[in-house]
């Protein structure tokens, strides 16, 4: 009999998006089970459902044969079962200790033993030989860490059942090979692990079983053994991956020029970037390689101008941007930023009103003194919806109502066709299906074919891999190696983001 | 098809805050029939009626537009109150002390009205754009203080002496807003102001970038918008509009003077129509002139039935919480139940 | 001129209490992370029922109880739209200080058949507690004894509340939710349930602000006569990021210009201008704040 049995499980999301489409799904105590898929094909879903964070619209669990209702997270504690979120589900402000004990203290009248607790916690740490320092406040932590904190926390719970929701996203491939070892040793004392990635080496690399789940339905469940990469993603994607080539680059006058560019966190008003040098030419791809939170964030923020920068010079064409206004860069940089929802769209407008943000500051959409031209504003924005093959029914609908993917096409299409040379894109990727990565991807090498200078971040090393021509590496706000990823490996260049080399 | 849904629910739930009111009402042991026939009576009823509704609707229209202006971009202007009673007081001292003929003289003190508002809201703008304080806290303080100071000026430097309650001299007769047949231009004026509003919000390339701040602030500003001048255009010019409020109570109003209390609560009643209506200028017109309908009906309601004329303030709340209660939670709820809908065919599809 | 500021003391810790207690039912909702503007309205309603029970049953202790029905009731009322419904909350407050101000203006003609203002002798006040320690002390302690007990009860909260915010399950659990809704969950906490507490504790603390208000500081109730303290005490949470600590010496300060206000008006001082000070004051203090803040920026 199986420890843990989901089935017939769906979930419909309002108003009618279909996240999960009767899937089964079935664990054995003490295996590492593996669900593959593609962004949006359920995975996340299915598990959060395992562990309460949401509602299952139908469907049933049982635990060792025996029907369960699992309708908040500490029912799921009380059953073993205990997950890492893709996001990390932690308190910034509060200390490690804290974290862990959150919602499991123990308390006379209420009052909590902090030296006791932090200690309790640190013994657990010690025990599984995480290397944490209880009393540090999380916001402090390196991501590796503050994943490590999430595992030790489902540990402190005492979870027989471990999910972890795309554990290695945020990390190099060292920190991913150290994680591995973890579960493996956590599977030695009996735990159950299920491990959610879309990385099919890692995934082959671990797992006992593996369930593959497609546009919400399960597709199969099947033993590591009996399967290889290429037909795992045959299943995933149920098609052939195609390949993108990529021709030589044909660089041309330099278009985006940073010198000794140094900023300081408002904050802690510590350096976050300090005296980056860094150049991009006309018809190349420059990649920006780093563990996430080492200043690519400042870096594309002092370019786009929200970040004032306290030394260096950023000059765009020839033009020193270092202290001009947002309104006045705009005029000569695209830019598609890492979060649609935080700055790339606005969710509530119309498609129209969205289609047009920057380009309403050209002259060719002015009207009169005060106007704008909407008219000619609705022929571009139905003529660059059309372009960038965006699925939508009117130009008034909202952007809400569209796909993830869509909407990032929705972002990429306005920026794409302000014309500007310089072009910035920060994780343009991000979260889409690969479908839509793919239609990405393919549009910024055209992009650089038609002679745009492109500054491409990305936390993905196999996309910077693929699209740039060069690739600078960045740790703690500094550039640490100037990479032709043609001539170096995955491997090499995690070394550099660790700061292993120098 | 949308305005249609829109209007209906509106409807459904002004009708369900009468519904409430009724309740309460026939709790009191009044007749709610009674009630509602004399507010109609009054507010609609007859020429006379609906001439003075259109009176009363006028300064919550200016600041209704006001409001919802400022709410549309995002900037929460709650200073409605007090830059009224700046407009109201210097076009009641100006037009005491000027000397024009009247027919420049009245749009003169007019814009004046118009410019004491919008510098009462600069002063908002400036802590905003310099100290960074939020500027829904600065404007609600600034109303208090507004109200203070008028009051003081009436009832110390400007003081009409012979006037029973402290209150400003009467201005001169040649400042008095011509009316049709009752109907003060004033309602013109607000008319006028609402439509050029309308215009500039929906159509300009300004108004673009102010609703598309009040979409998402984020947005509007990685995408070039000058985020903190338009804070600073929007809280001048519905300060200029809450003015123009004023000024033109002290011209076209019963009183021509200022006294103590005329700002009512005109600038809550503002905040409340641009609630309902969404922020949107149109349907602020129109629940403006709700308003303004209830108000008016009010005064004969009290004078034929024993419910007091403060009835309309509870009246006037409980339609704004069943307004946005029923927006809000119509919209969730509809789509839950289009969820189970196809969840349904789902999993019917799979059997 | 020592009695003057003995006077003024005495006079400070009186304001400061109102402020102080909404602030307080504030920082429940501030750490709760809903942004909850109705504590105007809540303390104005509050101020209403405990001269209405005081009144009717001549017993100030059930103005009290009727007082923390109101600001429950009210406060369900919030939670009920803004949680239950998920409407803005910001407008679910302006609507929820419109009700208060509407209802207790209505109820103030309807049921006492007077405009403006309720003064009666049939309104029985607070108690006043003499603390024997403290009148041992003789003039100085004057100013700490004799109090409503409701200024004890407030300063005795805030610092409770300190330890409890900081150190108890309860506070952690409600920074918690404030700070990371989904994560709360995921540690096994209801944020739903949370917020409903922390709303109907906010409703509690500013229904008690509204009793001291028309029962212990005057004893009167005139519509509406929370006059801005409800935004004042808005203002001091933002400031101070919700520290009930914190709270408390901001709330001292507001007492000590309201009190220094109402003593420059027997030297002359127009009365208007003696009215202005605290919101004038809470301009001053925010924008030494924003001055703060601005040096922080990038």
């Amino acid at each position: 009999m199986a420890f843990v049995e989901m089935s017939k499980i769906y979930k419909v999301y309002p108003p009618n998006v279909v996240a999960l489409n009767g899937v089964d799904l079935s664990l054995e105590r003490g295996e590492i089970h593996s669900i593959v898929g593609e962004n949006g094909a359920g995975k996340s879903t299915l598990v959060r459902i395992l562990y309460g964070m949401i509602k299952p619209s139908s469907g049933e669990i049982k635990i060792d044969g025996e029907k369960v209702q699992i309708s908040n997270p500490s029912e799921a504690m009380k059953l073993g079962i205990g997950m890492v979120h893709q996001e990390f589900m932690l308190i910034p402000s509060f200390k490690v200790f804290e974290n862990i004990i959150l919602g499991q203290e123990r308390s006379t009248l209420g009052f909590i033993n902090r030296k006791k607790a932090a200690k309790t916690v640190q013994q657990i740490i010690d025990q599984y030989g995480f290397g944490v320092d209880s009393n540090t406040v999380v916001s402090q932590l390196s991501v590796a860490a503050q994943q490590k904190v999430e595992i030790i926390k489902q540990l402190y719970k005492k979870a027989k059942v471990l999910i972890l929701d795309e554990p290695t996203a945020v990390l190099t491939p060292q920190e991913s090979d150290e994680l591995f070892e973890q579960i493996t040793r956590l599977k030695g004392q009996g735990k159950t692990i299920v491990f959610i990635s879309h990385k099919l080496d890692e995934v082959l690399k671990i797992s006992d079983r593996i369930t593959v789940l497609r546009k919400g339905q399960r597709v199969t469940t099947l033993e590591n053994k009996d399967v290889n990469a290429i037909e795992l993603a045959k299943m995933m994607i149920g098609r052939n991956l195609s390949q993108i080539s990529k021709r030589e680059s044909q660089p041309g006058k330099e278009v985006l020029s940073i010198k000794h560019l140094s900023v300081r966190s408002n904050r802690t008003n510590k350096e976050v970037l300090s005296n980056v040098n860094l150049s991009v030419r006309a018809g190349e791809i420059v990649g920006i390689a780093g563990v996430e939170g080492n200043g690519q964030y400042e870096l594309v923020q002092s370019i786009v101008g929200t970040i004032r920068p306290y030394s260096g010079e950023i000059i765009v064409n020839d033009t020193d941007l270092t202290q001009a206004p947002i309104r006045e860069r705009r005029k000569l940089i695209c830019y598609v930023p890492q979060d649609r929802k935080y700055s790339g769209l606005a969710l509530k407008a119309t498609m129209l009103e969205n289609m047009i943000m920057t380009h309403h500051l050209k002259d060719e959409f002015k009207k009169g003194l005060l106007a704008l031209d909407w008219k000619k504003a609705y022929s571009y924005a139905k003529q660059a919806a059309e372009q960038f093959d965006i699925l939508y029914r009117s130009l008034d609908e909202k952007p809400e109502v569209l796909s993830g993917g869509n909407q990032q096409k929705v972002v990429v299409a306005r920026e794409f066709s302000l014309g500007y040379t310089l072009i910035v894109l920060d994780q343009p990727t991000r979260g889409l299906d690969i479908a839509s990565t793919e239609y990405i991807r393919r549009l910024i090498l055209q992009m650089r074919d038609a002679g745009k200078a492109i500054l491409l971040v990305s936390a993905d090393l196999d996309e910077l891999m693929q699209l740039s021509d060069r690739l600078y590496v960045i740790k703690d706000g500094k550039i640490v190696a100037h990479i032709d990823p043609s001539k170096a490996d995955i491997h090499t260049i995690g070394n550099y983001m660790l700061g292993v080399v120098n | 098809m949308k305005i249609f849904r829109r209007v209906i629910i509106s409807l459904l739930s002004i009708a369900s805050a009468f519904l409430i009111c009724a309740i309460l009402i026939k709790i009191q042991r009044n007749s709610p029939i009674e009630v509602y026939k004399a507010l109609y009576a009054y507010g609609l009823g007859s020429w006379f009626s609906l001439s003075s509704t259109l009176n009363t609707a006028t300064p919550l229209i200016f600041t209704g537009v006001s409001a919802a202006v400022a709410f549309a971009s995002g900037v929460i202007n709650l200073g409605q109150h007090g830059q009224l009673l700046m407009g109201a007081i210097l076009t009641a001292i100006l037009g005491v002390y000027l000397n024009l003929p009247g027919l420049i003289g009245i749009p003169v003190l007019v814009v004046f009205g118009g410019f004491a508002g919008a510098l009462w809201a600069g002063v908002a703008a400036v802590l905003k754009k310099f100290y960074r304080m939020d500027e829904f806290i600065s404007t609600l303080m600034l109303n208090f203080i507004a109200e203070y100071f008028t009051i003081y000026l009436a009832t110390y430097p400007f003081l009409d002496k012979k006037a029973y309650v402290p209150a400003t001299r009467l201005i001169k007769r040649i400042y008095f807003m011509p009316d049709v047949s009752g109907l003060s231009l004033a309602f013109f004026v607000a008319i006028f102001s609402a439509l050029i509003s309308y215009w500039y919000i929906k159509k300009t390339r300004s108004g673009y970038e102010l609703r598309m701040m009040g979409h998402n602030i984020n947005f509007a500003r990685i995408g070039g918008c000058s985020v903190e001048l338009n804070t600073t255009l929007v809280l001048l010019l519905t300060g200029f509009l809450s003015g123009l409020a004023g000024g033109l109570l002290i011209l076209g109003g019963t009183q021509h003077r200022f006294m103590k209390g005329i700002g009512a609560n005109f600038g809550w009643d503002g905040v409340m129509i641009a609630i309902i209506a969404n922020n949107s200028i149109i349907e602020t017109l129109f629940y403006g002139l709700f308003f303004g309908a209830l108000k008016n009906g009010a005064i004969g309601m009290e004078f034929e039935t024993a419910v007091p004329s403060e009835f309309i303030l509870l009246l006037q709340a409980v339609i704004v919480l069943v307004v946005v209660g029923a927006r809000s939670a119509i919209e969730y709820y509809t789509q839950w139940i289009r969820s189970l809908a196809k969840l349904k065919k789902v999993v019917s599809g799979n059997d | 001129m020592i009695e003057l500021l003995l006077h003024m003391f005495r006079a400070t810790l009186s304001s400061a209490t109102p402020i102080m207690l909404a602030a307080l039912g504030g920082m429940f909702t501030y750490y709760a992370n809903i942004f909850n503007i109705a504590m105007e309205g809540i303390m104005l309603t509050g101020a209403f029922f405990a001269v209405y029970g005081s009144y009717f049953f001549g017993n100030w202790f059930l103005g009290l109880i009727f007082a923390l029905i109101s600001g429950l009731f009210m406060a369900a009322l919030f939670a009920l739209f803004a949680i239950y419904f998920r409407c803005d909350q910001f407008i679910t407050g302006i609507g929820i200080n419109m009700l208060a101000l509407g209802w207790t203006t209505y109820a103030l003609r309807s049921t006492f058949k007077v405009k403006g203002a309720l003064i009666s002798p049939k309104i029985v006040p607070l108690p006043k507690w003499n603390i024997p320690i403290l009148d041992r002390l003789g003039q100085v302690g004057n100013i700490f004894s004799g109090h409503p007990f409701l200024v004890y009860m407030a300063f005795a909260s805030a610092l409770l509340l300190e330890i409890i915010i900081f150190n108890n399950k309860f506070g952690l659990h409600l920074r918690a939710t404030g700070e990371d809704q989904e994560a709360a969950k995921s540690a096994g906490i209801k944020p739903i349930k949370m917020k409903w507490i922390a709303t109907i504790l906010c409703g509690l603390l500013s229904a008690l602000a509204g009793v001291y208000l028309s029962l212990g500081y005057v004893t009167l109730f005139s519509e509406n006569m929370s006059n801005g303290r409800g935004w004042i005490s808005l203002a001091i949470i933002i400031l101070v990021k919700g520290r009930p600590i914190g709270i408390l010496s901001l709330s001292m300060i507001f007492g000590l210009f309201e009190s220094v206000g109402l003593i420059l008006q027997h030297y002359k001082l127009a009365p208007q201008f003696a009215s202005m000070i605290p919101y004038l004051a809470t301009l001053f203090v925010l924008y030494f704040y924003g001055k703060e803040k601005k040096k922080l920026q990038w």
